[in-house]
């Protein structure tokens, strides 16, 4: 060793770079690794420092001692030549999986110190955390505030769909949407708007029936109560269940075309007795109205939905004949299947046949929606149990099965 | 934690100032937030869109979409407008010859070998207009013209399909009384042009003009210098080429000439007599990415390279009766049939290796197709 050398390291030792962090407190790391941050590897070259105590680098403000002991370990593991592809990746996957706050300040304190490889790894894992979750939830996660207007939210989700089931139910979540608004509406509406609205009510019927304004000559007939009490079900059922959540997710439809249809219906819709009486008058607008606000889904709507759907799946595994009889109990008029209280042996039959082939429809059904419309069921997230309920019935009593979600678990 | 509040208070006062600079995620740098939301899949978008307003800003400025794309994290896919299979209906029967098929958007990712369906257009749920005319914009799907499947009216109706909001909205009308069968093409950033055509009176139309997506405009570029009908348009090298079509006394005997409109001079360029040195239909007329153009023509795929067309490579016998051609990265999409009226398929030609990769299709995703166009996005 030559005497006059400035060199603080010596041969035999291993080198350390000293690094400190903005609360002041100094820790020493292997040269090598630390070596590895470009930051801090420009620091040494370029300035010298981190050669001693006295002379610490001192570290970007995002970097406390608890995430610099985690970027080191990053380190310490991909500074080594000799790992493999395989291996890099294993370590990687496992090293990301934290919780939201810890993967933001590690991407932060990684790109303070010029990390690239690092920040690449945590914003993909942060990417993936926003994939997959409703806006609510993504605020939820990231705390970020919810001051989008209502015009600016967006009602739909769900951009593929593939199954006229899936486009019947979707019609069935936009008709309790829609019927939501308008309890909404009712609750805040002032006496002059009402007016105005019977106004319109009257006009349009009188409109229709060419003068003559009795809205009982286009009174609902028997479909149409069933249809209604359907509606009726589905608005008490939402009413009981998740109050304030969805309403306030509740937004005027999005497409441009659909605004003049929904306004038409909302009007006469102020009382559930011109519900259905307009759903009759404008037939070809309605279903324009549905078609175009087919595929959308209320999020609030769908994670309601989802809960129930699992604890009905919960139930449904758990005490399968006794919710057998109330499923068939529940509609007297589309009782097909025949079941005898007494006869076990049958009920039990039958229903050993409806788990199998509830399964069965589940894992089409997961397969299915998995493939057509990955955003909101993924992999990880089974198909709703009551779509196969669905079908089942469907299958079962020989015909479409135009049953709202509703009417099965109530 | 107390930072986190305090930053939520402070924006939501920001929130005021407009133009000022929201904290997209708090505790990050804007630019490492950045980061994170290019990374999102396009299927997410709009999830993302709706979640606060610096996300909402942030996902609809154009800049978003080029750092996606510097980043080498934008995906390529293909739209179509391909007709619904009806399982019912044997292929070549009478029957199935006599229905009008349903059209609908279909998207295919080459990548991963997804086939989706996206929603129906609004107003048009018997099936999208027949023989209209699909072009990829941004991260918009621009679908334009055509007829209505149940009333065979021309309609001159524009619909955008935005991949952040994931929903159709209606663009301004075609002007100019009715037009079919006319030349598409966009240059993939901001405008489409639609040049030829015909009329209701089937005059074949030398008119030309240009749609600016993000304002929903039209302005009126000059007259072609000769009528155009059935003419294919392709955006090349800054150049909206219009090829091929036949004018009004000379029905169905397609030219050989092609015209390009400079976008720099606004003016059109001298005629090219002669540019597809057989009269052809230029159905299949394409621009590559390596700046060749490519058309299908007796069973060959043909290269333009400089001023002479070339046969390239042999069409497999399952494309022979080519409807369809899309570039897609360093390789072409070629969608056909063997004979008329039998399921499409589509095969990937490599342009380097010249091979051609059979893309596999799901379950009802070979119907025929009449558009297509690619989407960056």
């Amino acid at each position: 060793m030559s005497e006059g050398s400035m060199a603080v390291v010596k041969p035999e030792m291993k080198s350390y770079i000293w690094l400190q962090t903005t609360d002041g407190s100094i820790q020493q790391v292997e040269e090598e690794v630390a070596m590895f941050c470009p930051m801090i590897c420009r620091e040494v070259l370029q300035t010298g420092t981190g050669s001693s105590k006295n002379y610490a680098i001192k570290l970007p403000q995002r970097v406390n001692p608890a995430i610099l002991g985690v970027i080191l370990d990053y380190c310490r593991f991909h500074q080594v030549p000799g790992r493999s592809n395989k291996e890099r990746k294993t370590f990687d996957e496992k090293f990301v999986r934290l919780d939201t706050k810890k993967l933001c300040e590690l991407t932060s304190a990684a790109d303070s110190l010029q990390l690239r490889p690092l920040v690449d790894l945590t914003s993909r894992a942060l990417a993936r955390m926003i994939e997959g979750k409703t806006p609510e939830e993504i605020r939820e996660t990231f705390h970020l505030p919810d001051d989008l207007t209502e015009e600016e939210k967006l009602e739909p989700l769900r951009n593929m769909t593939d199954d006229p089931r899936i486009r019947l139910l979707n019609r069935l979540y936009a008709r309790k949407r829609k019927e939501l608004k308008e309890r909404e509406k009712l609750k805040n509406v002032e006496v002059e708007e009402e007016s105005v609205d019977e106004r319109s009510v009257d006009d349009l019927l009188s409109f229709i029936n060419g003068g003559d304004g009795d809205s009982k000559v286009v009174r609902a007939p028997k479909s149409k109560k069933k249809n209604r009490r359907r509606k009726d079900q589905t608005g008490d059922s939402s009413s009981n269940n998740g109050d304030g959540s969805h309403k306030k997710d509740i937004d005027s439809p999005h497409s441009a075309c659909q605004n003049g249809s929904v306004d038409d219906l909302s009007g006469p819709s102020k009382t559930s007795k011109f519900q259905d009486s307009a759903s009759t008058i404008f037939p070809s607008k309605s279903d324009f109205d549905d078609g175009d606000i087919d595929d959308e889904l209320d999020p609030a709507m769908k994670e309601e939905l989802d809960r129930e759907v699992e604890d009905f799946a919960r139930r449904l595994n758990s005490v399968w004949p006794e919710r057998m009889q109330e499923i068939l109990s529940l509609g007297q008029e589309r009782r097909v299947l025949p079941v005898s209280v007494n006869g076990n042996g049958s009920l039990e039959r039958y229903t050993e046949h409806w788990k199998i082939e509830s399964q069965k429809m589940l894992q089409k059904f997961s397969q299915f929606l998995i493939y057509s419309s990955g955003q909101v069921w993924t992999e990880d997230n089974e198909a709703p149990f009551w779509l196969c309920i669905l079908s089942c019935l469907g299958n079962a009593t020989g015909r479409n099965a135009a049953v709202g979600p509703r009417e099965i678990w109530l | 934690m107390a930072r986190s509040f305090a930053t939520a208070v402070l924006g939501s006062w920001m929130q005021g100032e407009g133009a000022f600079a929201m904290e997209l995620i708090p505790g990050l740098p804007n630019d490492v937030a950045m980061e994170c939301l290019i990374r999102v899949p396009y299927q997410h978008f709009p999830a993302v869109d709706s979640v606060c307003h610096s996300w909402n800003d942030k996902i609809n400025m154009p800049g978003f979409r080029l750092h996606r794309k510097v980043a080498g994290l934008s995906r390529r896919v293909i739209l179509m407008a391909q007709a619904r299979n009806n399982p019912n209906l044997k292929p070549g029967s009478v029957k199935s010859l006599a229905a009008t098929p349903v059209y609908r958007v279909t998207l295919c990712e080459p990548e991963t070998g997804r086939w989706r369906e996206l929603p129906p257009v609004p107003g048009y749920l018997d099936g999208l207009p027949l023989f209209c005319q699909l072009t990829g914009v941004g991260f918009d799907l621009v679908l334009m013209g055509g007829l209505d499947p149940v009333t065979w009216e021309v309609s001159n109706q524009v619909f955008v399909y935005s991949f952040v909001s994931a929903t159709w909205r209606r663009g301004a009308d075609i002007p100019g009384g009715s037009r079919t069968f006319f030349a598409c093409a966009s240059d993939s950033d901001r405008t489409v042009f639609v040049a030829g055509g015909h009329d209701s009176e089937k005059n074949a139309l030398r008119s030309a003009m240009a749609y600016d997506v993000a304002s929903d405009k039209w302005a009126q570029l000059p007259d072609m210098a000769s009528e155009r009908d059935e003419c294919k348009g392709v955006f090349r090298r800054g150049k909206f080429h219009v090829i091929g079509g036949y004018r009004t006394d000379t029905q169905g005997r397609f030219e050989r000439t092609a015209e390009a409109f400079d976008l720099a001079t606004w003016q059109w360029d001298p005629l090219q007599e002669n540019f597809l040195e057989r009269a052809t239909c230029p159905g299949t007329c394409l621009d590559g990415d390596d700046d060749r153009m490519f058309v299908c023509r007796d069973g060959n795929v043909m290269a333009l390279d400089s001023s002479t067309w070339q046969a390239i490579v042999e069409l497999p016998a399952e494309i022979k009766c080519t409807t369809n051609m899309t570039v897609w990265k360093e390789k072409v999409l070629v969608i056909g049939s063997p004979r008329y009226n039998e399921p499409h398929g589509a095969y990937l030609l490599d342009l380097k290796s010249y091979t051609w990769t059979k893309l596999e299709q799901s379950e009802g995703f070979s119907g025929h197709v009449q558009a297509s166009c690619c989407l960056e996005i």
